[in-house]
């Protein structure tokens, strides 16, 4: 299975428990990885649809965590096209600020100490697996 | 690049409308059958926390098989007698007894996992849920429901900085308006000279209007502490609800008074 649709399959998952269980976001995170790291028009419709059905699941405003990824997407664009980076590195803080303003908005937990070891675990794990191949695929 | 931002300003625009556009028809029916489809997964998901894993031989295997079929009926066994405590004490609570009230479980939650602000319940509009309507556990004020979709309901939890409800205390009368400040309720704009004591319970004073259906008597907290100053004319205090909502999977919708 690929990254990418192991991706797609993880924030289907993530829908369900995001939902339910797990007061982290977690479709919001994923979906911006993944644009991130492919960004294509697919994976924007994608995270469009997926956000309108989480609207729908946590009774708000159907369209208005659509409207927080086209931000972020178009704040990824803004930094990718201004600051040349493509290291790794770079995306773990840009998806900690992203999300955990996100979670303050959103009304998820926001344990400041939750997001820095999620996210201190998840680097630890995106560089002990990905070394230097998780970068943005060139030419975009 | 240009062109990128061009495409990500209209989608911006398009999903603004759609925002805008949330009460018309197929914007609603897209919401009803996304609520109904998921309402038995996300139901299972609340319920069922562990899982059975790992390889093992045949037997193991078959074991742990029936295993997991019997935690799954212990599951449902559970649920059903928390389902049926839940009815049997909300029922014989004497003073909810005059009251519609229209049972509802909750599939989910907003806010942090030991505090939750909000809670999602699986009764909608077509059951007959309006926005303002209290929800009620026995004969305590759970939340008021904010977000009437079709087949689910967003409840502010009486924590929720949203919440407010018109108080009174049951020893002395004292009014005053509950609030919630997340990790607790206060009691606000109490008159100086009103007399508040510590322990003393806080009821509703009862709001039946066009935007909300609260009756009076339901119990909002115990005053866990109070906050006086000689120069301001109000006092405040603070206020505990004797529910832990993260241990509550049946509630009650006040449908009619």
């Amino acid at each position: 299975m690929s990254l990418k649709s192991f991706l797609f399959l993880a924030i289907f998952i993530a829908l369900f428990f995001e939902s339910s269980l797990i007061s982290l976001p977690l479709v919001f995170i994923l979906c911006l990885l993944l644009y991130i790291i492919y960004p294509d028009t697919s994976v924007v419709i994608f995270a469009l649809f997926m956000c309108m059905i989480l609207d729908v699941l946590r009774v708000g405003p159907i369209g208005l965590s659509s409207l927080a990824i086209i931000i972020a997407i178009g704040l990824v664009e803004l930094i990718r096209s201004s600051m040349e980076f493509r290291d790794y590195k770079l995306i773990i803080p840009f998806l900690f600020i992203a999300s955990y303003l996100y979670a303050n908005l959103f009304v998820y937990s926001v344990n400041f100490l939750t997001y820095f070891v999620l996210f201190g675990v998840a680097s630890l794990i995106v560089y002990y697996f990905s070394g230097s191949k998780l970068l943005w695929r060139k030419g975009m | 690049m240009q062109k990128k931002y061009i495409a990500i300003a209209v989608v911006f625009v398009l999903i603004l409308l759609i925002i805008f556009a949330n009460n018309f028809l197929p914007i609603k029916l897209f919401g009803a059958g996304i609520q109904k489809i998921f309402e038995a997964p996300r139901i299972a998901i609340y319920n069922i926390k562990t899982q059975v894993s790992g390889n093992d031989s045949k037997q193991v295997e078959q074991l742990k098989s029936e295993n997991a079929a019997l935690v799954k009926k212990l599951v449902d066994y559970e649920k059903t007698k928390l389902d049926n405590d839940a009815l049997r004490s909300q029922f014989e609570t004497t003073q909810t007894q005059n009251y519609s009230l229209l049972p509802a479980h909750i599939m989910g939650f907003a806010g942090s996992f030991t505090n939750p602000s909000s809670i999602v319940i699986d009764k909608g509009v077509s059951d007959g849920v309006k926005k303002g309507m209290a929800v009620i556990f026995q004969n305590n004020l759970i939340g008021i429901v904010d977000q009437p979709s079709d087949f689910y309901s967003k409840v502010n939890l009486s924590v929720n900085q949203k919440f407010s409800v018109i108080a009174q205390t049951s020893e002395n009368n004292s009014l005053g308006i509950t609030r919630g400040q997340d990790d607790f309720i206060l009691l606000d704009r109490v008159p100086i000279d009103n007399k508040l004591s510590k322990g003393e319970m806080v009821l509703t004073k009862g709001e039946t209007d066009s935007q909300k259906l609260v009756p009076s008597g339901l119990v909002i907290g115990k005053i866990s502490g109070i906050s006086k100053s000689e120069n301001l004319p109000f006092q405040t205090a603070k206020i505990e609800s004797p529910v832990n909502f993260t241990k509550l999977s049946t509630v009650f919708v006040i449908t009619k008074l």
